[in-house]
């Protein structure tokens, strides 16, 4: 008697996820789906907008004068493409 | 090796999902906006070791969700409570034909464990393959398979979708459920 019982409620327990229903998973689905969209339809923040021009310019004056940030103005740090003597 | 005006336009391009992404896995738009400028920073420094051809975006989520697991879902639950703020600032726009609750997704959402959290976005809101969300997650595609299942379930039912239930419920509005299911009873 109690025997039939305790397995089925084993077995309940451990797989613990009864079949979905296509409909319910559609359903899951569309509601995700929905308010994500709705999360990229957001406008980007000018933060990182910033963030990408910052490292933008970061990175060109870098390559304008490996080693001193502030000088650009001083050209003769710049690294000159036709001066491969080193080589 | 990309020019940095075509990489920062496919950045720009890629930003929408990143934050979205970033949000659903921090539950917060602050602290998913950090998540996100770390990742854009680490992306610009390490763009050496994208490979040309393969998926950008892939490439990001993988930035963004490494970031996440290894600095940020500390932080997850001692931060006060502010879930509510972004999806309750989302829902005040109109939205013609979907009147979705977002707050009642976002709040379930959050119920779920990160990795079915992270699986389900990645399969079922980004839209990527098994094959993929996996390489991004560093797992098996059958533990992906797994996870996102489990989070389909969960999630029906904390949005209590019952077998049987009529989906015309008032609570998520007719035209986003009923479309396409019709339900006829006899």
């Amino acid at each position: 008697m109690g025997n039939e019982n305790d397995d089925a409620g084993k077995a309940g327990k451990d797989r613990r996820s009864p079949p979905l229903p296509p409909q319910a998973v559609n359903t899951v689905g569309r509601v995700l789906k929905a308010s994500y969209d709705q999360m990229l339809r957001e406008p980007i923040p000018d933060k990182f907008m910033q963030l990408l021009e910052d490292l933008e310019r970061s990175q060109q004056s870098n390559e304008r004068s490996t080693g001193s940030e502030q000088d650009t103005d001083r050209k003769r740090d710049e690294p000159d493409p036709a001066a491969k003597g080193e080589e | 090796m990309p020019g940095s005006s075509d990489l920062k336009s496919r950045l720009i391009e890629a930003m929408p999902n990143l934050r979205a992404f970033a949000i659903s896995l921090c539950g917060n738009a602050d602290r998913a906006d950090d998540l996100v400028q770390e990742t854009l920073v680490k992306a610009w420094h390490k763009l050496d070791s994208f490979e040309e051809g393969t998926n950008l975006k892939a490439w990001l989520f993988t930035i963004l969700r490494n970031t996440y697991f290894s600095q940020y879902r500390k932080g997850r639950r001692e931060l006060p409570d502010t879930d509510g703020e972004y999806s309750a600032r989302l829902s005040v726009q109109p939205q013609q034909q979907s009147h979705v609750d977002l707050q009642d997704m976002s709040t379930a959402l959050n119920e779920l464990p990160d990795d079915q959290r992270e699986a389900l976005i990645l399969v079922a809101a980004e839209g990527f393959s098994y094959e993929q969300a996996a390489e991004i997650s560093k797992c098996a595609v059958g533990t992906i398979k797994s996870r996102v299942s489990r989070a389909r379930v969960r999630l029906a039912e904390l949005l209590q979708l019952e077998p049987g239930e009529d989906f015309a419920s008032d609570r998520y509005g007719s035209a986003v459920l009923v479309a396409g299911d019709p339900v006829t009873r006899g």
